[in-house]
């Protein structure tokens, strides 16, 4: 747990909060917990760093965020995907895929 | 949609800046329960584990303060940082600061002040039914003269042309008529049957026909009519205005039966005009009509119509009769405001009948002095009479020699013919004179003149 873990690049967080977001709605502890499990441990966010986006993201209009219940039966803040947060993944999807398969030739050039 | 939404929740942060803080920290407190729990899952003591998740959480504040930044709470203390600065500002250079503020204030007092102008002059209408066929005569410039009726500005006619223009049922369902200046005179409110004090009153004298031909209606009590303009003299009655009942009266319904006297004649009251009906033009301001048949009786003018710039009294009166159904009335009783309502383009028939009727009695004034050049103040109005066809004003104008006449009446109700026409008329006129001339001086001649005489009217 206390184990360093390299930081996200720049802008990162919003496409997978986004994703996060896109298997359904979930509060901010949620996101942080589905982001750690869906990278199996290799990525924990900080929540120094979740909640600032999560409310940029939410005044860029991608996502919204309304009370509601926790599993546990406490008020949370719930954060769900909007139509073009929607949008906006797909397009941040691409970039990366672009982006992740330009980066692996330049590094695997020899 | 999107920026409605950023408004709002600007708005939001403007009003309610702690609900934006406590919002987020309750998210940061759920938070950190959570990761308690998890903490204590994974065997902490809870204490332990919420020291723990605090830590993990990192700065608190820093987060809460990011979220109230974005979430619009800086926006709120900028603008506010902003305000204190330019006032700060201004306040330094208080020359500059004065001189603005002045330039501003003018420039919205002004534009306020000329908007309020065209508003009343332009856009408003007269609060009188069906203000669009209502039409006035005149402004006075061009008073008594009849010569280019009604393409000059009328600004007063006599007595028998209202009555005359009155008999013209065809053209006009009804004519008004009143005196062009209302007076501001001295009246006493009576109270208990004794004389109150004297108040300062505009009373403009009208005819039988005035609130009729309008179409006001009285707010309360009734308002003057055919029976209240019969016998000269005899009808010291009046209606006030919505406004000068609420200022004097204190709104009172037990108004209506009370007495204003002026000069020693109670007038009663008998009604009150509509609240939005002020007189007969905009920004006229009358606070009480009483009948043209008591002009005679009110000061200052004790109306004679003797005078030719302003009213004097002339006790040397005369009665003009000359059969008509209206009162018979003292002498040269000129001055009166007129409105035709209903007109159409076969109205030059009423024009010269009127014009004939008016000439003969300035003839007719012209035995008594200066009369026929006295000034006469009464502006005419009147509405087109919905039965005058298209039919009837071309024959009308096919009477009056082909001259065809376009009588055009705007919305400030100025009867005007066009220019061109008054033109064509007068050159017409010339060529028919000079073929008369050129008839009388053989025969050739006069065949040359006709020939140019349809040159030119053809033009």
């Amino acid at each position: 747990m206390a184990k360093r873990k390299p930081d996200l690049p720049q802008g990162t967080l919003d496409m997978l909060v986004l994703k996060a977001l896109s298997l359904g709605p979930m509060h901010g502890f949620g996101i942080g917990q589905c982001i750690r499990q869906l990278a199996e441990d290799m990525l924990t966010v900080e929540e120094g760093t979740l909640y600032p986006a999560l409310y940029r993201i939410e005044e860029r209009g991608w996502i919204k965020s309304e009370w509601g219940v926790s599993e546990n039966n406490r008020r949370a803040r719930f954060y769900k995907l909007t139509r073009a947060g929607r949008k906006q993944l797909h397009v941040e999807e691409s970039n990366w895929e672009y982006l992740s398969v330009a980066v692996r030739k330049i590094l695997e050039a020899s | 949609m999107t920026v409605l939404r950023y408004f709002f929740k600007r708005l939001r942060a403007l009003w309610r800046p702690d609900d934006i803080h406590d919002e987020i920290s309750e998210e940061m407190r759920f938070h950190i329960e959570l990761r308690a729990e998890e903490n204590v899952r994974r065997r902490m003591t809870p204490e332990e584990a919420r020291r723990k998740a605090e830590q993990q959480f990192g700065r608190l504040d820093h987060i809460k303060e990011e979220g109230y930044d974005v979430r619009g709470g800086r926006w709120l203390e900028a603008t506010w940082q902003d305000l204190r600065y330019g006032v700060r500002m201004l306040l330094k250079s208080k020359m500059y600061t004065l001189v603005a503020v002045l330039s501003l204030a003018l420039g919205i007092g002004a534009n306020t002040a000329i908007f309020s102008l065209l508003d009343a002059v332009l856009l408003k209408s007269l609060p009188v039914r069906e203000p669009e066929k209502l039409v006035f005569f005149g402004r006075g410039e061009w008073a008594t003269s009849l010569n280019e009726f009604p393409n000059r500005n009328w600004g007063s006619f006599s007595y028998p042309f209202y009555r005359e223009a009155r008999r013209l049922s065809e053209v006009f369902s009804d004519v008004a008529a009143a005196h062009l200046r209302s007076w501001t005179i001295h009246g006493a409110l009576n109270t208990n049957g004794a004389n109150g004090e004297q108040v300062q009153i505009e009373v403009q004298p009208v005819s039988r026909s005035y609130f009729s031909t309008l179409g006001v209606n009285a707010s309360l009590g009734r308002l003057i009519t055919d029976d209240d303009d019969r016998v000269y003299g005899a009808h010291p009655v009046a209606v006030v205005s919505h406004d000068w009942w609420e200022r004097r009266l204190g709104g009172d319904p037990a108004a209506i039966g009370k007495t204003v006297t002026i000069d020693k004649i109670a007038y009663t009251i008998i009604g009150v005009a509509p609240k939005e009906f002020s007189g007969l033009r905009i920004l006229e301001k009358q606070d009480m009509w009483i009948p043209l048949a008591m002009e005679a009786q009110a000061p200052p003018v004790y109306w004679k119509g003797t005078s030719r710039e302003k009213f004097t009294p002339n006790p040397a009166a005369r009665f003009f009769s000359d059969g008509h159904d209206e009162f018979e009335r003292p002498g040269n009783t000129s001055d009166r405001l007129g409105w035709y309502r209903h007109f159409d383009q076969s109205s030059r028939l009423l024009f010269e009948s009127l014009r004939q009727s008016e000439l003969q009695y300035q003839r007719g004034g012209d035995q008594h002095g200066d009369k026929a050049k006295r000034k006469r103040q009464f502006i005419g109005t009147g509405a087109v009479n919905p039965h005058a066809d298209q039919r009837r004003a071309e024959r009308a104008a096919q009477w009056h020699g082909n001259e065809k006449i376009t009588v055009n009446f705007s919305e400030s109700a100025q009867p005007k013919i066009e220019a061109d026409e008054i033109r064509r008329r007068a050159r017409f006129r010339a060529v028919a004179e000079a073929d008369q001339r050129g008839r009388d001086a053989g025969a050739d001649a006069g065949n040359s003149s006709q020939s140019e005489g349809r040159r030119l009217s053809g033009v």
